[in-house]
């Protein structure tokens, strides 16, 4: 039993052997077939003829290379893209039922030629890749949505994926979104309108959004964290846009979050000791100097450096570091470092 | 009579020592057609040109433990300031070197002295100082702290260190140039990952130039080339598979990828371990495991780093042994794993495997060539049959170290050459005959002087890389 085990061991480790030689030797023969049927195809698109079998994906590769030189020379017709979107419309179902590398890339060589693509019809099809989301999938697919720009069909998109649960960066979605090229205020006010029904990072991934294209979302964001929904990163988000925009409504509620006996999480006491940087009252010094005594350190960090920000008086400053709370002290000190090191500006 | 007992312990003993090398091999045969096949997957996803390229990562906080090591610190962070990442920053944490590896980083980079707080999110050693720059753009700072040990230097780094997550790399490493980038990756696909594994590939055995490897050449030092094709195996192979079923139980010291709050929540690097990165990875997953948190942990092998191995056989002793002595300390502190854990622990076969394969091995070695030597003594050993096992172990050893090759070459676009290949033939062999029982001799003996030692760095002798400069 022992001698046909290991005979079964040798006849193994023969299989691997030649498997893998094949495998080099394979990947050198193709590598000089894909140039000779790239060469092949770009003349046939240069006749303003359809290669044949481009289900197959090795073909595809060969016909996007071939369309990519030929940009690059300057030699594409413009007609041509046009011609060859029902063909590739034509090919969803095909590439559908393929594996989350060649979906992927499918999804690209679309992203790629879109502009010269423009029928809905393509687009709503790659919806379809998202039934079996992988990250490369569904990131190329949103890409193709985002540049062909119906807003309705990346709604859809976000829902499905919510409906699927499947997490999307989202720094991807905010990215992706400033990429749509109709009005992004109207974009943002669409987007606004169903998040809420989203998972949580495309919801974070909207408001990340919204705080770079639009600046009227003041009274609604505030609505929002008073209303106490949504996650705890999507709400500290929105706390963030009333630094950019500032806001004076929301003034006494950041200040309230700033307030260490509010019971609620620290995060929203970080954040709000550097948005309060945008409300230079009074009130505000005041309030950062008592948070600087905060028991949360970042709190402290963030209060002493939107002290410094308000250009609050020297003397403010160390009054704190002769206080009596040692850590407080101890930020202040290296605040009035930082001062003294900077450059005098006349 | 005293055969009727020595001769029924042989047969069991054979029994057992061919079981256990059947086991093995299946484990690395399968690891390795499982690699391979997920890699090849790779390239065809590298050829359709699919990667997640994106404008902004999260930021990075690189932290580099050193200790004495004068030699190579300035190579390495000029290396590590010319990444290409969008925002990083380096720490250095110098253990109480005795040599000059804080005065040339002061003197060539200008650091200045800073008072800056630093919050103590996990407990160090005394810090001294702290110092800060900007090289290149990037934000270099240096610690100066009382000697505590490799974990402890890495946690005084993390204390210092602005960003949500660190790289721990060694201070006579390289990462290559994307190989930040390489390394986020797995961050971006799955917010669950808490820690990602990178590859790490003998400097001695590449030229560089710009951040990149731009040859390769397996040296004759037989030191360095059995190391080079050992890492090749055991990474390709192994790490790989284990990644596909998130079984991953070691992220190497020498480069890993971690969320800091994920390290911070488990109390930071041990700095009573000899094995301070296993031992931190099996921290993480029992605590997650145990606070049912979703995590992953990952290995990206895209992401590369370029470590110094021991060019002497003392070095390699040094080393191996550390290794080896963390290895057991980390198995035995958390040998929970490997019970009836709460609701079918998914570690426990990854665990074992450690534990049988890596921490026994060489014990179990000793047995087998005991019982060979035994029964040829006593004229039971069937020889052919022993020969047989032997060019069978060695035909193995090719295959997989071939397929690693082939991997390298084709999958990851290295510029190899075939004297490569053929060199690492020879190495195959030197390893097959000498190279493994000397590290199981190491390993063996390791436990002779565990006590007065087990936390010491263990001096190695450095050597400068070899960098081009730019024309």
């Amino acid at each position: 039993m022992v001698a046909h085990l290991l005979w079964g061991y040798i006849i193994v480790s023969a299989g691997v052997i030649l498997y893998v030689a094949g495998f080099a030797i394979s990947l050198e023969f193709q590598t000089r077939r894909k140039e000779d049927n790239r060469d092949r195809i770009k003349q046939m698109i240069q006749e303003d003829r359809v290669p044949p079998k481009l289900h197959q994906t090795f073909q595809l590769v060969c016909f996007d290379e071939a369309l990519k030189d030929l940009q690059t020379e300057g030699e594409l017709s413009p007609h041509y893209l046009p011609r060859v979107e029902g063909t590739f419309t034509s090919l969803v179902d095909r590439y559908k039922g393929k594996t989350t590398e060649e979906r992927a890339y499918f999804a690209q060589v679309v992203t790629r030629y879109t502009g010269s693509f423009s029928k809905r019809e393509l687009y709503q099809s790659l919806l379809t890749f998202l039934e079996k989301p992988n990250m490369y999938v569904t990131e190329n697919v949103l890409q193709a949505l985002y540049l062909h720009g119906d807003v309705t069909l990346i709604q859809i998109a976000y829902q499905k994926l919510s409906d699927a649960r499947r997490f999307h960066h989202p720094k991807l979605i905010a990215d992706g979104l400033s990429t749509v090229s109709s009005d992004q205020e109207e974009l943002a006010q669409k987007m606004w309108k169903d998040a809420t029904s989203y998972q949580p990072s495309i919801q974070l991934g909207i408001v990340s959004f919204i705080a770079r294209a639009s600046s009227s979302f003041q009274e609604t964001f505030l609505q929002f964290l008073q209303s106490e929904e949504g996650s705890l990163d999507m709400r500290l988000e929105m706390m963030r846009y009333f630094r950019k925009y500032p806001y004076e409504p929301a003034y006494p509620y950041l200040m309230e979050l700033l307030n260490p006996d509010n019971g609620l999480a620290a995060e929203y006491r970080i954040v709000a000791a550097s948005v309060l940087s945008a409300y230079p009252k009074p009130s505000t010094i005041a309030a950062l100097k008592q948070a600087m005594k905060d028991r949360e350190w970042y709190v402290r960090v963030n209060a002493s450096q939107t002290l410094n920000d308000l250009n609050v008086p020297v003397e403010e400053l160390t009054s704190i570091v002769t206080g009596d709370d040692r850590y407080a002290s101890e930020m202040a000190a290296y605040r009035l470092m930082e001062r003294s090191a900077e450059p005098n500006v006349n | 009579m005293l055969t009727e007992f020595v001769i029924p312990l042989l047969r069991i003993s054979s029994y057992f020592f061919i079981g256990y090398v059947i086991v093995y091999t299946t484990f690395l045969f399968i690891s390795v057609i499982f690699s391979f096949l997920e890699l090849t997957r790779k390239y065809k996803m590298k050829g359709f040109g699919i990667q997640l390229k994106h404008a902004f990562y999260y930021p990075v906080s690189i932290v580099v433990a050193a200790y004495n090591e004068e030699v190579t610190i300035l190579s390495t962070i000029n290396s590590l300031v010319k990444l290409d990442y969008r925002l990083y920053e380096v720490v250095v944490v110098d253990d109480g070197s005795k040599d000059a590896t804080a005065a040339k980083m002061i003197e060539t980079y200008q650091l200045k002295k800073v008072s800056k707080p630093v919050q103590i999110k996990v407990n160090t050693q005394k810090v001294f100082e702290i110092y800060e720059g900007q090289v290149e753009n990037v934000k270099v700072t240096l610690v100066r702290k009382e000697n505590g040990g490799k974990g402890d230097a890495l946690n005084a780094g993390i204390n210092v260190a602005s960003f949500p997550y660190f790289v721990t790399i060694d201070a006579d490493s390289m990462l290559q140039k994307d190989a930040l980038e390489k390394a986020m990756q797995p961050v971006l696909r799955d917010e669950t990952t808490i820690a990602v594994g990178g590859l790490i590939r003998i400097s001695q055995t590449a030229r560089f130039k710009d951040g990149k490897a731009i040859s390769y050449e397996l040296p004759w030092n037989p030191v360095i080339s059995m190391q080079a094709v050992e890492y090749e195996r055991s990474f390709l192979a192994s790490r790989v598979f284990m990644n596909q079923f998130n079984n991953n139980l070691i992220i190497s010291g020498a480069f890993g990828l971690f969320k800091k709050s994920a390290v911070i929540a488990v109390g930071g690097y041990n700095p009573k371990t000899l094995g301070e990165d296993m031992d931190l990875v099996m921290r993480m997953i029992m605590h997650f495991t145990k606070n049912k948190s979703p995590f992953r942990i990952e290995y990206e092998p895209s992401a590369v780093c370029w470590s110094q191995a021991p060019h002497q056989f003392s070095d390699l002793r040094k080393q191996r042994k550390r290794w080896y002595l963390g290895l057991f300390q980390s198995l035995k502190e958390y040998r929970l794993m490997g019970s009836g854990f709460k609701r079918g622990f998914r570690f426990l076969w990854s665990y074992y495997y450690y534990f049988f394969f890596e921490l026994l091995a060489p014990f179990i070695e000793l047995v087998g060539i005991f019982t060979i030597l035994l029964s040829l003594y006593l004229d039971l050993l069937f020889v052919p049959y022993v020969v047989w096992l032997f060019l069978l172990y060695l035909l193995f050893n090719f295959t997989v170290t071939l397929t690693s090759f082939v991997l390298r070459i084709y999958i990851q676009d290295s510029k190899d050459r075939m004297q490569n290949i053929w060199r690492a033939i020879v190495m195959i062999l030197l390893e097959t005959f000498f190279y493994r029982y000397a590290l199981s001799y190491i390993r063996v003996t390791a436990f002779i002087g565990y006590r007065r030692n087990k936390h010491s760095w263990g001096k190695i002798t450095r050597t400068e890389q070899t960098i081009e400069e730019e024309k």
